[in-house]
């Protein structure tokens, strides 16, 4: 019985690096300019190739394909943290906020401290990351005084319509230029994704996952509740801490370089509990991981498709997949508890 | 086990005050008392959860609070009265999580983990709904299942709060049995009951926290003569001879 199941498990892992790397070359290949499977192989690894083709390889579709990949797969991870955390399927990096608080650091930045100042990409990155940290911080403050989970995910909601609030504040007063420029970042796409900042969020994200899954007993535990965890071991309060900041790390990571983007890190985390039947985090860790990348992959892909050569955000087609997904979940879990 | 001059509350509100008894090794505590005496409590502070306000839990003549919870998951472990909800896992998964303690660095178990845990799950009667959801399992199911899960973990100490609740009278009694066989073994069972009859039969001594929250300790032939239980639970003289008629008979009879 439970011999087969790793078998299952191995084979759906498989499955999902296969639907990853086609989801890859997919992504790479189709475009305003269509590039052949076998013209890409050449160009990356032979240096061969036209120069307009390679140009558009290397500085647009290469960074960008390894941008919707990263940043996929670290926001289904960040979801999966949230989850398992708050033992709630629907928490994630914008129920608690964090996302807003980046939103909110970037507009600041856009309005009142560039004004005249061209932004430069690092500099949102920078703001974004100050503002998921300052809300990760409060949420850990609200955290130490509260030890009740449903208490501590609704303080991460008011947080978060509060950072909306004050964003909204800063836009109506904000000259039109700035608006265009906050505007266009908090729609959320990729398409601004440059190969310097590609390097980036794989190491920042890579150095994140590694933590993730050195995590990987203590969320193990935790399905128990806290009690329970403490006595096979677990150090609550260390292990409460690492996991907010790692999950917004992965989070602030994606708000910094494509903006919002929805529901995949709720979406993605539950299919893959439904996939291999198991909540083990050392399996849906790599899982999550994988198919948020190839979710995103495959979101982005459609953004630039469907009504090409006009981009859609990326959030619209995550929204139009996973919110489904999502409602589906919440039916079920009625069902299961019905039972 | 030492318990000194243990006194435990929140938020600076003492609830149960200058506790001191000792457990040695195989012994077999029951904990009684009036609702809201403080029972969970005092169990809190012997595992840890809670830090004593005043005095001290030593192991093994350590300090509780200088034993690392990596070193104190191997010695210690428990069931409590939290009601938990894990998705996705079988009553077997639950049982195998009590061997996280000794699993490697991911939480991936052996051969000798998985051994434990059916060990565990034989004792404890649970075979046949140890692959079912953990969630769909009644409660008193789930109950058999956790302490399933704190035996798989080889404690040499096994604190639980009131394990019987949701069990049935033939569970109870099975349950008693598992208590003495760990017992036999040398495992320390400290457990707080609502069952006087079964606190009598099976304990070694047993402690009583009256409503104020003071502790008394005494062997179970000596709570009976004395009739402590009268005040303890506050009953009315009518009340506490039919009580104890009861308890006699129940004792007697073993």
């Amino acid at each position: 019985m439970r011999k087969k199941s790793n078998k299952k498990a191995i084979i759906l892992f498989i499955g999902l690096v296969l639907i990853l790397v086609c989801a890859f070359a997919a992504n790479l290949c189709i475009g305003n300019v269509r590039i052949g499977a076998w013209n890409v192989l050449r160009i990356l690894f032979f240096g061969e190739g036209d120069d307009k083709v390679r140009r558009i390889l290397f500085t647009i579709r290469l960074p960008r394909t390894l941008m919707a990949l990263v940043l996929g797969g670290a926001l289904a991870v960040a979801g999966f943290l949230l989850q398992t955390y708050f033992s709630n399927p629907i928490a994630g990096p914008y129920i608690l906020g964090v996302s807003s608080g980046a939103r909110m650091t970037v507009a600041l930045l856009l309005i009142f401290v560039a004004g005249g100042v061209t932004v430069r990409g690092y500099m949102l990155v920078l703001a974004a990351f100050a503002g998921a940290l300052l809300t990760t911080c409060f949420i850990i403050m609200i955290s130490k005084r509260v030890k009740n989970m449903a208490v501590l995910l609704a303080a991460g909601i008011m947080v978060g319509y509060i950072c909306s609030a004050i964003t909204d504040f800063l836009v109506a007063f904000a000259d039109d230029s700035d608006i265009v420029n906050l505007h266009s970042w908090s729609q959320g796409s990729f398409s601004g994704a440059t190969m310097e900042g590609a390097v980036y969020c794989i190491v920042i994200v890579a150095a994140a996952f590694f933590g993730v899954m050195l995590m990987a007993k203590s969320l193990d535990a935790f399905r128990l509740g806290e009690s329970y965890a403490r006595s096979v071991g677990v150090n609550i309060r260390l292990c409460r801490v690492m996991i907010i900041l790692l999950s917004s790390i992965l989070s602030a990571c994606v708000t910094a370089y494509a903006g919002p983007v929805t529901f995949i890190g709720i979406a993605v985390p539950f299919l893959m509990r439904e996939a291999f039947k198991t909540s083990k985090p050392v399996v849906l860790i790599p899982a999550s991981f994988l198919s948020g990348a190839v979710f995103c992959l495959l979101s982005d892909l459609l953004a630039r498709m469907i009504f090409a050569p006009t981009e859609l955000n990326i959030s619209a087609v995550t929204s139009l997949f996973g919110a489904p997904i999502v409602i589906y979940m919440m039916i079920r879990r009625q069902k299961r508890h019905e039972d | 086990m030492r318990i000194e001059k243990l006194s435990a509350g929140y938020h600076k509100k003492i609830i149960v005050s200058g506790v001191s008894f000792e457990a040695g090794s195989g012994e077999i505590l029951s904990l009684i008392g009036p609702n809201g005496g403080g029972k969970s409590t005092l169990l809190k502070s012997i595992y840890g959860e809670l830090t004593p306000m005043e005095g001290a839990v030593y192991i093994e003549d350590r300090d509780l609070r200088n034993i690392s919870l990596k070193e104190l998951s191997k010695m210690l472990s428990i069931v409590n009265t939290d009601r938990v909800k894990p998705e996705h896992m079988s009553a077997f998964d639950v049982v195998m999580s009590g061997r996280l303690p000794y699993s490697d660095g991911f939480g991936l178990f052996s051969d000798s983990d998985r051994e434990a845990a059916e060990r565990a799950v034989g004792l404890m009667k649970i075979e046949a709904f140890a692959e079912k959801p953990f969630m769909d399992l009644s409660d008193g199911q789930k109950q058999r299942t956790l302490i399933a899960r704190a035996i798989a973990q080889e404690p040499k100490y096994l604190i639980m709060d009131e394990p019987t609740s949701y069990l049935d009278i033939r569970y109870r009694m099975e349950l008693m049995d598992v208590i003495r066989k760990l017992a036999d073994q040398g495992v320390t069972v400290i457990a707080s009951l609502h069952e006087l009859e079964l606190a009598l039969m099976i304990s070694d001594r047993v402690l009583m926290i009256n409503s104020e929250g003071a502790v008394s300790c005494r062997e179970p032939r000596e709570v009976l003569e004395s009739g402590v239980l009268q005040g303890l639970y506050g009953m009315t003289d009518e009340m506490y001879r039919r009580v104890k008629r009861q308890l006699e008979a129940g004792m007697t009879g073993e």
